[in-house]
């Protein structure tokens, strides 16, 4: 296992390496001032990250992250099991979600902004109602997935249904769902930026549509990488954490 | 069948199984799969029976009835109690063996153990007890806190029979639980098996295609006829092979050399 895992690091550092050379070969291509190398960028953030301007966008942005994610997952989670469970809801609602899906997120983030306003509340709402349908569709499919073996063992058992939800259910859905949160998150991430750009004014999003409109490549880019490092470090070190807490018992499954 | 009190005292229970049959609606084609047409079958209390049949003849859906899983079915199934010969109150406590182990695999041994005690209705004052004295008798005591996933397949086997026996059930129902074990292990299990059914003495109802298991194992076999309109066709009973027995008792060579010849006729 530490053989694989020290192997799996090499390539990492290759990779990143390969990365950073890439840009480098980009960034000497004619036209040269438009889009620095990684060492300029570098040198950007290193100056900026001493400031406090730069931390305020991120909270900002975290924050419409932090609650956008939340709200969408309190729709998306109940919707999909719902539509994972029973055929009426199915019938009922399917279509939704498929217009939904089909809606353009554009649509979404103008309706929104025209209906509630442009305000922090509405920025929320609608970086998360862009991601909702796809979220639905995702924990709905996984919502299948729970085995009836396991079901039909535990009522021989006896158990009682609110418990062979709470001991056979969940604990089954658990995993995808988990893996649905860090798809969503990545979702509305990126989706935050879109709804920071057309109707924020301040934000990571805002500041690259900011320095985007003075042509300032160097600044957009060491945004995004400032960013785009944040949200690393919350993937691997906390939504990781989570998962490698919650599925001790698959020792097999962690070699994948 | 209603979901009642539970008779729980670990005795054993009679059950009769009158005129049993059961029908599958089958896919597409229409006509209606008859799985079992008109299963009669008693097993006495304390008794050890075998119910013996080619692959598909109906012996799972079998027991599905009487776990009470499916409730699909015309015909009669009682369960009396045994040593008064009185009707029980309720639903005899059953535990089913699947072909499968289904442990629960994000729980540890201990805890898969616990889940049935806290089904069955026990309080958490006995569990800890009640949970080391069957893992001890099938020889899991150091693995209680490993989880399924860490185990072989014949402990994870064993860790199911522990589930099983943990909860004193008054009937036991098993599916082909050695089938998925080597020669070797399935051998020792059956020993094993054994060994806790004379301590306990409920009421067995094994399931198998094995001869020779059902031999080695029960006191009476029933031979089922493959499918469609399965029932049961033949019986032999087991009393003269004294017990325990060995697989290397040449009456009991005699005897399994009958029972094929016997399940030989009713297959094709
Ligand atoms: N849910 C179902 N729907 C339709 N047909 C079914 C269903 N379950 C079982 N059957 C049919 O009923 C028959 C008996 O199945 P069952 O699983 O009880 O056989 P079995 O004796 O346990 O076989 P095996 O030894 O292979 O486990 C088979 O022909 C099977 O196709
Ligand atoms: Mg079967």
């Amino acid at each position: 296992m530490k053989e694989v895992a020290r192997g799996d690091r090499w390539v990492k550092l290759i990779s990143l390496s390969l990365l950073v050379g890439l840009w480098y070969a980009v960034a000497l291509l004619p036209a040269k001032s438009v889009f620095p190398p990684p060492h300029v960028v570098l040198l950007y953030l290193i100056e900026d990250v001493q400031s406090w301007a730069i931390w305020s966008h991120l909270l900002a942005t975290l924050s419409r992250i932090f609650f956008g994610f939340s709200l969408a997952m309190a729709v998306a989670v109940p919707a999909g099991i719902l539509l994972g469970f029973s055929g009426l809801a199915q019938r009922l609602f399917g279509t939704w979600v498929l217009i939904g899906l089909m809606t353009p997120s554009l649509v979404f983030i103008i309706l929104v902004y025209t209906s509630m306003g442009l305000n922090d509340i509405a920025a929320v709402v609608a970086a998360a109602m862009t991601v909702i349908p796809v979220l639905v569709v995702n924990i709905w499919e996984n919502a299948k997935a729970v085995d009836s073996k396991l079901v039909q063992m535990a009522r021989v058992f006896n158990l009682s249904t609110l418990k062979i939800v709470r001991q056979i259910v969940l604990p089954q859905l658990a995993p995808p769902l988990l893996a649905s949160a860090r798809f969503g998150l990545g979702l509305v991430w990126k989706m935050v930026l879109f709804v920071e750009l057309l109707g924020r004014s301040n934000g990571i999003g805002y500041q690259i549509e900011y320095y985007y409109q003075l042509f300032n490549m160097g600044r957009v880019l060491e945004y995004t990488v400032f960013f785009v490092g944040i949200m690393l470090i919350i993937e691997v070190v906390i939504l990781g954490g989570i998962e490698h807490r919650l599925f001790r018992w698959r020792p097999a499954a962690r070699l994948g | 069948m209603a979901a009642g009190g539970t008779v729980g005292l670990g005795m054993s229970v009679n059950i009769a199984v009158k005129n049993l049959s059961k029908e599958f609606a089958a896919h597409g084609t229409g006509a209606a799969w008859k799985a079992l047409d008109g299963v009669n079958l008693e097993v006495a209390s304390g008794e050890f029976v075998t119910i013996l049949g080619p692959s598909g003849c109906g012996k799972s859906t079998l027991l599905n009835i009487l776990s009470g899983l499916d409730t699909h079915f015309t015909g009669s199934i009682s369960f009396t109690q045994g040593d008064s010969g009185g009707t029980a109150r309720g639903k005899p406590r059953i535990a089913y063996l699947f072909q499968e182990p289904r442990l629960l695999p994000w729980r540890t041994v201990r805890g898969n153990v616990e889940f049935a005690l806290d089904a069955a209705g026990f309080s958490r004052s006995e569990w800890k007890g009640r949970c080391n004295k069957w893992l001890e008798l099938v020889g899991l005591g150091g693995f209680a806190e490993f989880y399924p996933l860490q185990l072989s397949g014949g402990m994870q086997q064993r860790a199911a029979i522990a589930r099983a026996f943990s909860i004193e059930p008054d009937i036991l129902l098993m599916d082909e639980p050695f089938s998925a074990l080597d020669e070797l292990t399935a051998r020792r299990m059956r020993q094993e098996l054994l060994d806790l059914w004379e301590a306990n003495r409920h009421s067995v109802v094994f399931v198998t295609h094995n001869s020779l298991e059902a031999v080695f194992l029960s006191d009476r076999i029933l031979i089922m006829n493959r499918g469609p309109s399965s029932r049961v066709r033949d019986e032999i009973s087991l009393n003269h092979l004294p017990r325990p027995r060995s697989y290397e008792d040449p009456a009991q060579f005699e005897t399994q050399k009958d029972v094929l010849a016997r399940l030989m006729r009713h297959v094709d």
